[in-house]
């Protein structure tokens, strides 16, 4: 019942963006603003309907609400609603796709439902479990906003050029920058994520590396974005880099929603929803 | 310049490698001289990178990170030669100084000697409340065709019979006539439309699907050995209770709760490990996260940098 509160606010937020950009792109700039600013309204309400959900999930079982791959999906829309907050809440290309991937992500959650209560394992109950696990989806979240700045800068090369950019905001914006700083944010966020669970692997199982799928798909992101950043140094072109930095969140997600699928994931120390 | 493109290349291959030892696991990828190869490459274009780029660049952050991956390689090629693992199988009661030496993650036939004894004073599993459970059978089949939590809200439909948990009652029973009755759990639910109420063990005949209703075992919460630290001449050197995630650390070595044998409570399994590559390790790991936070401080300011 609250899902499809939480999804059909997003949704509504998803059309209003989408109305709205294209209303800008018709250089129709109040109704454009009216819109947007509804959808900002719906992503804010979302989010606190989504921390509300989870604080409820956690009074009510007294354990984090990260147990299930229902209750880390609802966090992910939380995180990126918030990250869409802190970087972008005036930019309605970004707004649009902001919430048209939470409106994806939960979508995801719808299918895979997945409500029962686990049982805590030992080895996740620990004080790593929580840092490790906000890091990481801080930094996904971020992940995720180079994705669409990257997507978006294929889209439009040269937005200042568009006869629509004043009115969606695109006159003030260097996407390659944008890109580049959302990446630096959530390649600290990754890394952290990474150290804190190399250091919770190592009071658990006394490995902090085990060359386990999850593991080694988290290098792999980390890689990418680790050779991105020295492209940039290196002045690789704009174009290749938002290529690399589309390629670096796809990682993100099959780090996060696909390795489980693998056969190796099966006995992997990190299968514990899937 | 270009050792920043001789590091995007190594980069690539570790990922690339990572990829191929993640699909096909048995080629014992990552063990293999040619992928520490590349590692080691990793950390020789690392300090090509501060050798030929840092009097240019000057920021804290870049040196940072690439002098933790130095830090963590060398970490590494301690671990690599000086790490020892181990297992010890122990009972209650019982006091060893020895371990069956791991390598590559699996127990060997051959023992370590530990520089003390280890006393295991107690072992005990804690177990999660057993979790309220509807089994549905069918005509000729052995095993439950479905199952439902007794949770309320939970509904599925088995072979045409929808089943409603509405929870978990108490109903008083007289187990012998002229005794004090007991409370017995009770599980109410509805099975398409009509109030069922069933006693643990028991089961019910609606429409042709039978309906059990089972207290599942909860899984364990807590394994929990209560290990002692004791020197050559048998005097205590320290206590402590290992459960998963807070290991006992004696010299170096971590002791870690590792197995349990259901059929005897008596049977603790201990991990050990002693990695002096460790410090190293995490120490380049810290510095590689602080690199990368100033890194986003910097980047706050605006300005574009290169």
């Amino acid at each position: 019942m609250l899902l499809n509160i939480l999804f059909t606010l997003f949704a509504v937020s998803t059309a209003l963006y989408g109305l709205g950009v294209v209303l800008g792109i018709l250089g129709k700039s109040a109704p454009m603003k009216i819109l947007s600013a509804g959808g900002l309204f719906l992503i804010v309400a979302g989010m606190a309907l989504g921390i509300g959900m989870m604080t409820f999930a956690w009074v009510e079982t007294g354990q984090p609400p990260f147990q299930t791959l229902f209750q880390c999906l609802i966090f992910f829309s939380v995180t990126t609603a918030l990250v869409f907050l802190f970087s972008a809440r005036s930019l309605p290309l970004l707004g649009l796709a902001t919430a048209a991937f939470i409106v994806a992500i939960l979508g995801y959650a719808f299918v895979r439902r997945d409500t029962a209560l686990v049982q805590l394992p030992p080895a996740l109950q620990s004080a790593w479990f929580i840092p490790h696990v906000v890091v990481y989806f801080l930094g996904y979240s971020a992940l995720f906003v180079s994705f669409a700045t990257s997507i978006l800068y294929l889209i439009f090369p040269n937005p200042k050029k568009l006869a629509f950019a004043g009115t969606l905001g695109l006159d003030r914006l260097d996407f390659g920058m944008f890109t580049y700083k959302a990446i630096l944010f959530g390649y600290a966020m990754i890394s952290a994520g990474l150290i804190l669970g190399a250091l919770w692997a190592k009071f658990a199982w006394g490995d902090w590396w085990t060359w386990d799928p999850k593991e080694n798909w988290a290098l792999i992101t980390w890689l990418v974005y680790g050779a991105y950043l020295h492209l940039r140094y290196v002045g690789a072109s704009k174009k290749a880099l938002a290529w690399i930095a589309i390629a670096g969140f796809l990682a993100v997600m099959f780090t996060y929603l696909g390795v489980n699928y693998l056969p190796a994931a099966q006995e992997a120390l990190h299968s514990y929803t899937l | 310049m270009l050792s920043h493109e001789f590091s995007v290349v190594l980069m690539l291959e570790i990922a690339i490698a990572t990829l191929v030892g993640t699909l096909w696991t048995t080629g014992g990828v990552f063990a293999a001289p040619w992928f520490i190869s590349i590692l080691g490459l990793m950390g020789a274009s690392s300090l090509l990178c501060l050798v030929f780029n840092l009097p240019a660049r000057k920021k804290i952050s870049y040196l940072m990170v690439h002098c933790s991956v130095l830090v963590v390689l060398a970490g590494s090629v301690v671990t690599h030669y000086a790490k020892e693992e181990g297992f010890i199988h122990i009972l209650e009661g019982q006091v060893v100084d020895e371990f069956f030496i791991m390598k590559d993650g699996q127990q060997t036939k051959e023992k370590g000697k530990l520089p003390f004894h280890v006393r295991m004073d107690k072992f005990d599993v804690e177990f999660y409340d057993p979790v309220p459970m509807l089994y549905f059978f069918v005509k000729g089949k052995d095993q439950p065709v479905g199952s439902l939590q007794l949770k309320k809200g939970e509904q599925t439909t088995v072979d045409g019979v929808t089943v409603k948990a509405i929870g978990l009652g108490e109903q008083d029973v007289v187990p012998v006539p002229g005794h004090p009755p007991v409370q017995v759990q009770v599980a109410q639910f509805e099975a398409n439309g009509k109030a069922t109420g069933l006693f643990a063990g028991k089961h019910v005949l609606v429409d042709g699907l039978a309906i059990m209703f089972h207290l599942r075992e909860g899984e364990p919460k807590v394994y929990q050995s209560t290990l002692t630290v004791l020197d050559g001449s048998g005097n205590e050197v320290q206590s402590q209770k290992v459960v998963v995630n807070d290991p006992l650390r004696q010299g170096g070595y971590w002791f870690y709760q590792s197995n349990w044998d259901p059929k005897n409570r008596r049977y603790s399994g201990i991990h050990m490990v002693r990695d002096p590559g460790l410090p190293l390790i995490f120490l380049g790991l810290i510095i590689l996260v602080l690199g990368t936070l100033a890194k986003v401080r910097i980047g706050r300011g605006g300005q574009a940098e290169r």
